[in-house]
C-alpha cells in the first residue's frame, strides 16, 4: 500500500508541470493587455504608455517568456505562485483565502449528495419495479437535466423571496449554506441514487447476497452486511469524481448566490487576464483534484479486499 | 508628536464624542450594489472602479470635497487653497483637528506622503496618478501647509482631489502592503472598515473619533449610523428583490426594469441620478471601411431610435441623448440635439449616395462603387462592447431597417482596449464619466491614441485639436465649457460617435432610511446624516 | 482498477442486433426518451415550417406573457418565444452533436493508440489525457473559450475538447481488455498492419461503451453549453440557444416567468430524453457496463 501510494504520487509530477505548462502557455496567448486594464478600468481615465511600461516592468511582464515561466516554476515549488496583477496581492494568499468558502460548499454540496443520493437510491433498488422506483428515478433524472443557474434562481424566488425562510445570498452561516449546497449537490444527488440503485441490484444478484439469503439472514442483515458496503465502491468513486468536479465546478452556483470562492475567482481572473492568478488556481485546483483521486483509490483498495496493489 | 499627547487626542476626542452629541438614532444599513462592480483592491489610490472611491467616503477623507448641489469645489480637510501666478503651484492650508483612525495626525507630511505614493510607480496606480497631473514635487511648508508644485498647469487638479485623492495614515501604508493596506483602509473617514470578504460584502463601523465632516454634513462630530454592510450582489434577478427581504434597506444601482416594482409603493423611496459624462457611446472608427464614409455614419445616426430603444430595454428610464457630452454634464450642447432625427428614408438616401444599395433583396444594403471595399460585398457594422447585450440587439434591428447589418461582440475589458489599440473595430464602446470638460480632451484629442489613452476613433482634424488643446489649458471654466461646445459641433458634424441613452443610477430605500443623500454624479452616494429607524 | 470485460462484438450479426433492440424497447423510460428526441428532431428540421414568427425578428411591443397569438409569450425584445425555442432545438441539438463528435473522435483516437501500442507512446498521450482531466468541471472549457472568443462554433470546439479526456481513457481501458482476445491476437499473427487492427477489428469491440457515454455527453453538452452563456461566455446573441435564452430571461423571473421557463423546460426535455437513451442503450449492451475509469 505505502509503495503504491508513493508510486502514485511521484506519477502526479509530470501531470502537474504539464498542466503549469498548458495553462502558462494557453494565458500568453489571450489577447489583451492585463496592465491597462488594471491601470485604466474598463471605463477609467487616461494613461500615459509610460506608466503602462513602467507597471510592465515592476509586475516582471517585460521578461522572456521562458524566464517568466521559469519564475513561476520556481516558485510555484516553494509554494509562492506570484502575484495577482489586479488584486496586486500574492497569489497563494487570495487561494488560501478564498478556499475554504470553496471547501465548505463542496463539502457541504456532497453531504447533500450523499444524504439525498444514497436513501433515494436504496430505496429504489429494494423497491425495484414499484411506483416509489420510478419517482426516485425521475426526480434523479431532472437533476441530471436541469442548468445549475436556473435550479438556483428557482430556489431564491421560492425561499427567500417568497417564502423568506433562507437568505437569498452571502457566505455567512449555515442558513446561507443551505440553498447553495442544494443547487450545487443535486446533480451529484441524482448521480449516486442513479448508481447505488444500479450496483446495490447487482450486488444482490451476486453469489455470497444468495448464500447469505440461503443462510436464513433477514432481508436488513444481508443489505447492511454485505450488499452495502459492496455497492459503495463504485459510489466512492463517483464521489470523488464529484467533489473534484464542485471544487471548480461551483463558479455558476456562486454566481448566483454570490459567494466567494475559487471557481469564481478563476474565471474572473481568465476575464481580467490575471495570468498568475490564473495558473496559480488552475494549479492549485489540479493539485486538489488529483489528490482528492488519489485517496479514492487508496479508499478503494481498503474498501474492497480482492483488490491489491503492488 | 509624542505617544502622551497622541493618547490625549484620542481621550478629547472621545469625550467630545460621547459627551456633546449623544446619537439620537443610528441603526444598521444594509446596500446591496452590483458585485460586477466589486473592486478589486478597495484603495482608490490604487484601484480603478468607481466604486472604490465610493466605498471610500465612509472611511476616509479628501482635501476638497465637491458638493452635491451644484458640484462646487469646497474645503473639506483642507481648509482653503491659493494657486501661484504661474498656474503651476497650489498651496493647501489644512484642517488641524484631524486626525486618522489609528491615532496618526494629519498633517502636511500625511498629505505629502499620500500624494507621493499615488504618483510613485512604485505604486502602481494609474487612473488616480494620472487625474493628479504632472507633479514635480509635494513640498511641507509647515505642519499644516503643503505646496504641490506641478510641471505645466493643471486645471483639473481640485476635481483630482475630490475624486481621486483619498487621505490614508501614512503610519499604515508604510506597514503594509498594498494587498494588506486594502482589507484596513485606515483613513480619517467616519466608519472603520471591519471585515471585507471579497465577493460578498464589506462592513464598516462607526467611528466616534469623526469630527471634521464636509459641509452637507448637518451635525458635528461622527454620524448617526452604527454600521454600514455593503453586499455584492451579482445577479440582477437578486439585487432586483433583495429589498423586499430583510436582507438589505438600500439598493445601489437597481436594475432598470425593477424600477417600476416600487413606484407608488410607500414602503419604498426610489432615488435617482445621472452620471455627467460621455453617456453610453459607441465611438467609430474613421480609419477603415465601412465607416471611413461619413455618410455611413451619418445614415448610422438617423438610422438608431433611442426612445424605441429605452422603452424596449429599460422601460423608457434612462435619457435620451444626441451629443457627445450628456445633458447632465456642464458643457452640455443641447443645439446639437436635433442633428441627426430619427429618419430611417434619410439613412436610406445617406446610403445610397455613399453607393449602398440593397439589389439582391435580402434586406441589408452591398456596395457598389464604394472606394475600398468590394462591389456586392453587404454593409456589415461590427459593434463590440463590454455588455448590454439587450440594447445591442434592439440596436440590430433597428439598423437591419436601414439595411446596415450589425453584428454584434460582447467581450472582456482586456480585449476591448486591444481592439482599440489595432483598430479593430468598427463601433466600439467608450463611456469617460468625467463632469469636467477634459473629458473630452481624453477621448477626441488625436495625440491621446495608444497605449492606455482613449482616443480611438483615429480621426485628424486640425481644428478640433487646437480647440482641444486651448480647452485644457484654459483656467476659466466657462470659457472652458465654450471651447469644450464649439469641440462637440466638430464632433457631432463628423458623428464620430453613436450616443445610446445616458443610463441613470437607481437607488431604492426601505422608507426607514433617512437622509441617504446622492453626490453630483449618481453613482456617488453619501450617509453623513443617514439613519436607519429600526 | 476493474475492467468488465463484454465479448460481444457489437456490430455482429443479425439475431443480436434484434436481442438488442428488443431489450431497448422493452424499456419504457427508454422508448419516451426516444419519442421525445424524435419530436425535437422534427421541430428542429422544420422549424421554419412551425414557427408562427421569424425567430430573431424584433417587435417593439417589448415582453407579453403567453396569448394566442404568442403561445410561449414574447421575449424583452419582444421576440417570438415558440419561434426561438423551435428554431433553438436546431441550435442546442446542434451544440450537443457536434461537440461530441469532437470529444468522440479525437478522444477515441488517442485512447485507441495509446492502448493499443503501450509503452511510450501511451505513456505521453496518458499523462497528456491526465493533464487534461486535472481542470475539473467546467474549467477546460472556460479556458478553451477564453482563448478562442466567445460564440456557437467555438462553445462547440471548447465542450467537445473538455470531454476529450474521459472518451480517451475510457476507449484505452477498453482497447486494453479487448486486446488479449484470441481473436484479435490472431489477426496480428496473420500480420495486418496496426492502423487496419485498430479500426477494423478493435474500434467495433469497444463501440458500446462509447456510444453509450456519447448518448449521455450530448445531453451534459447541451447543459456545459448553457453554463458557459450563464457566464456570458456561450452563443452570442441574437442566436436563440437554449441556454442562452434561459439565461437572458433570468432576470425577469419574477415578473415575465415565461422568457426563462419555456427554453429551460426545453432543455430538461431534451437532456432528459438523451439521459433515459442512454440508459437504455447501456441496459440493452450490458447492464454492467462502467462508464468511469
Amino acid at each position: 500500500m505505502f509503495t503504491y501510494t508513493v508510486r502514485r504520487i511521484t506519477e502526479l509530477i509530470p501531470v502537474l508541470i504539464i498542466v503549469s505548462v498548458i495553462v502558462f502557455s494557453v494565458m500568453h496567448l489571450l489577447p489583451g493587455d492585463p496592465t491597462e486594464l488594471m491601470l485604466a478600468g474598463a471605463e477609467g481615465g487616461a494613461v500615459s504608455a509610460e506608466r503602462l511600461e513602467e507597471l510592465r516592468e515592476v509586475m516582471g511582464l517585460n521578461d522572456p517568456l521562458y524566464q517568466q515561466f521559469g519564475n513561476f516554476f520556481v516558485g510555484a515549488v516553494q509554494g509562492d505562485l506570484g502575484t495577482s496583477i489586479r488584486f496586486r496581492s500574492p497569489v497563494t494568499e487570495i487561494v488560501l483565502d478564498r478556499f475554504p468558502y470553496t471547501l465548505r460548499l463542496s463539502l457541504a454540496g456532497l453531504a447533500v449528495a450523499m444524504l439525498i443520493g444514497v436513501p433515494l437510491g436504496t430505496l429504489a433498488a429494494i423497491k425495484r419495479n414499484t411506483w416509489l422506483d420510478s419517482f426516485s428515478m425521475a426526480l434523479s433524472l431532472i437533476g441530471v437535466s436541469m442548468p445549475i443557474f436556473w435550479l438556483g434562481l428557482l430556489l431564491i424566488l421560492v425561499f427567500a423571496i417568497n417564502l423568506r425562510w433562507l437568505p437569498t445570498t452571502g457566505a455567512g452561516g449555515v442558513k446561507a449554506l443551505i440553498m447553495p449546497a442544494f443547487t450545487l449537490g443535486f446533480v451529484s444527488a441524482a448521480l449516486v441514487s442513479r448508481l447505488i440503485r444500479s450496483s446495490l441490484l447487482e450486488v444482490l444478484q451476486e453469489d455470497y447476497v444468495r448464500t447469505a439469503r440461503s443462510k436464513g439472514l433477514t432481508g436488513r442483515a444481508v443489505l447492511v452486511h454485505h450488499a452495502f458496503k459492496n455497492a459503495l465502491i463504485p459510489v466512492v468513486t463517483i464521489i470523488g469524481l464529484q467533489f473534484g468536479h464542485m471544487l471548480a465546478g461551483a463558479v455558476v452556483t456562486e454566481t448566483v448566490f454570490s459567494r466567494p470562492g475559487l471557481g469564481r475567482l478563476v474565471v474572473n481572473a481568465i476575464l481580467w487576464k490575471d495570468f498568475p492568478l490564473v495558473q496559480g488556481t488552475v494549479l492549485f485546483l489540479a493539485i486538489m483534484y488529483v489528490l482528492v483521486n488519489l485517496i479514492v483509490d487508496i479508499s478503494y483498495a481498503w474498501l474492497d479486499p480482492r483488490i491489491h496493489y503492488g | 508628536m509624542s505617544k502622551l499627547s497622541k493618547m490625549c487626542v484620542v481621550l478629547i476626542a472621545a469625550l467630545f464624542a460621547a459627551g456633546s452629541f449623544a446619537v439620537a438614532q443610528g441603526g444598521d444599513l444594509v446596500i446591496a450594489m452590483n458585485g460586477s462592480s466589486e473592486p478589486a483592491n478597495l484603495d482608490s489610490q490604487l484601484d480603478p472602479f468607481d466604486s472604490a472611491k465610493v466605498l471610500n467616503n465612509l472611511v476616509a477623507d479628501r482635501l476638497v470635497f465637491i458638493n452635491p448641489d451644484g458640484a462646487q469645489i469646497e474645503p473639506h480637510l483642507a481648509t482653503g487653497w491659493e494657486i501661484s501666478d504661474d498656474n503651476l503651484t497650489w498651496t493647501f492650508t489644512l484642517r488641524e483637528d484631524v486626525m486618522f483612525q489609528d491615532g496618526t495626525p494629519f498633517n502636511a507630511e500625511a498629505v505629502k506622503a499620500n500624494l507621493e505614493r499615488i504618483i510613485s510607480p512604485e505604486t502602481g496606480s494609474g487612473e488616480a496618478a494620472e487625474a493628479l497631473g504632472p507633479i514635480a514635487s509635494v513640498d511641507v511648508v509647515d505642519e499644516f501647509t503643503v505646496t504641490v508644485t506641478h510641471e505645466s498647469p493643471w486645471n483639473s487638479f481640485l476635481y483630482a482631489l475630490a475624486t481621486q485623492g483619498v487621505m490614508w495614515s501614512p503610519t499604515a501604508l508604510a506597514e503594509n502592503t498594498p494587498g494588506e493596506f486594502s482589507s484596513l483602509l485606515i483613513g480619517t473617514g467616519p466608519f472603520k472598515l471591519v471585515e471585507w470578504v471579497p465577493n460578498s460584502h464589506v462592513r464598516f463601523e462607526r467611528w466616534d473619533g469623526y469630527n471634521w465632516g464636509p459641509s452637507i454634513k448637518q451635525e458635528p462630530g461622527p454620524v448617526a449610523l452604527d454600521s454600514v454592510t455593503v453586499k455584492f450582489i451579482d445577479e440582477e434577478l437578486v439585487r432586483g428583490t433583495i429589498i423586499t427581504t430583510d436582507e438589505a434597506n438600500v439598493v445601489w444601482d437597481l436594475p432598470a426594469q425593477f424600477v417600476a416594482d416600487y413606484e407608488g409603493n410607500s414602503d419604498y423611496q426610489l432615488l435617482s441620478g445621472y452620471q455627467a459624462g460621455t453617456g453610453m457611446q459607441y465611438v467609430m472608427n474613421v480609419t477603415q471601411p465601412p465607416l471611413d464614409n461619413l455618410l455611413v455614419r451619418r445614415a448610422i445616426r438617423h438610422a438608431t431610435n433611442q426612445a424605441g430603444l429605452n422603452n424596449l430595454v429599460y422601460d423608457g428610464r434612462n435619457l435620451v441623448m444626441n451629443t457627445p457630452l450628456n445633458s447632465v454634464h456642464p458643457c452640455y450642447a443641447p443645439e446639437l440635439e436635433s442633428v441627426y432625427p430619427y429618419d430611417l428614408d434619410g439613412a436610406k438616401a445617406l446610403l445610397a449616395e455613399a453607393g449602398y444599395e440593397d439589389r439582391n433583396g435580402d434586406g441589408i444594403v452591398e456596395a457598389y462603387g464604394v472606394a475600398g471595399v468590394e462591389d456586392g460585398s453587404p454593409l456589415v457594422v461590427r459593434w463590440t462592447a463590454l455588455s448590454r447585450q439587450a440594447k445591442g440587439e434592439a440596436l440590430q434591428a433597428q439598423l437591419r431597417q436601414a439595411g446596415i447589418d450589425l453584428q454584434l461582440e460582447i467581450i472582456p475589458g482586456p480585449v476591448q482596449l486591444e481592439r482599440a489599440q489595432k483598430k479593430d473595430f468598427d463601433l466600439i464602446y467608450e463611456r469617460q464619466r468625467i463632469a469636467l470638460p477634459e473629458v473630452l480632451h481624453i477621448v477626441w484629442f488625436s495625440e491621446n491614441d495608444g497605449p492606455g489613452q482613449w482616443a480611438w476613433t483615429g480621426f485628424q482634424d486640425e481644428e478640433l485639436d487646437s480647440l482641444l488643446e486651448q480647452m485644457i489649458n484654459s483656467l476659466e471654466p466657462s470659457e472652458a465649457c465654450d471651447l469644450a461646445r464649439q469641440a462637440q459641433h466638430i464632433i457631432q458634424d463628423n458623428a464620430l460617435q453613436l450616443p445610446t441613452l445616458s443610463e441613470a443610477v437607481f437607488y431604492v430605500l426601505e422608507n426607514n432610511v433617512q437622509g441617504f443623500e446622492l453626490g453630483s454624479q449618481g453613482l456617488w452616494f453619501y450617509v453623513y446624516n443617514a439613519s436607519v429607524e429600526e | 482498477m476493474q475492467h468488465s470485460v463484454t465479448q460481444d462484438n457489437y456490430d455482429g450479426d443479425a439475431t443480436t442486433r434484434r436481442r438488442l433492440l428488443r431489450l431497448f424497447f422493452r424499456n419504457r423510460g427508454a422508448v419516451i426518451g426516444l419519442l421525445v428526441l424524435f419530436c425535437w428532431i422534427v421541430i428542429a428540421l422544420f422549424a421554419p415550417f412551425f414557427s408562427p414568427f421569424n425567430p430573431i425578428e424584433i417587435d417593439f411591443i417589448g415582453r407579453v406573457g403567453p396569448s394566442w397569438e404568442h403561445p410561449f409569450g414574447t421575449d424583452r425584445l419582444g421576440r417570438d418565444l415558440l419561434s426561438r425555442v423551435f428554431f433553438g432545438a436546431r441550435i442546442s441539438l446542434l451544440l450537443g452533436v457536434i461537440s461530441v463528435a469532437i470529444g468522440l473522435v479525437s478522444g477515441t483516437l488517442l485512447g485507441l493508440v495509446a492502448g493499443y501500442y503501450g509503452g511510450r507512446v501511451e505513456t505521453v498521450i496518458m499523462r497528456f489525457v491526465d493533464a487534461l482531466l486535472a481542470f475539473p468541471g467546467i474549467l477546460l472549457a472556460l479556458i478553451v473559450i477564453a482563448v478562442l472568443g466567445p460564440g456557437l462554433g467555438n462553445v462547440m470546439i471548447a465542450v467537445g475538447i473538455s470531454t476529450i479526456p474521459e472518451y480517451a481513457r475510457l476507449a484505452r481501458s477498453k482497447v486494453l481488455s479487448v486486446k488479449e482476445l484470441p481473436y484479435i491476437e490472431a489477426v496480428k499473427g496473420l500480420g495486418s498492419a496496426g492502423g487496419r487492427i485498430m479500426f477494423r477489428h478493435i474500434l467495433p469491440n469497444i463501440s458500446g461503451p462509447l456510444i453509450v457515454l456519447s448518448t449521455l455527453q450530448v445531453g451534459n453538452a447541451i447543459l456545459v453549453g448553457s453554463g458557459l452563456s450563464f457566464l456570458g461566455m456561450g452563443a452570442q446573441p441574437p442566436t436563440p440557444e437554449w441556454g442562452l435564452m434561459t439565461a437572458e430571461g433570468r432576470n425577469f423571473l419574477n415578473r415575465a416567468w415565461w422568457i426563462s421557463t419555456f427554453p429551460g423546460l426545453a432543455i430538461l426535455s431534451a437532456v432528459m430524453a438523451m439521459n433515459l437513451i442512454g440508459d437504455g442503450l447501456r441496459e440493452a449492451l450490458d447492464p454492467r457496463m462502467k462508464l468511469d475509469v
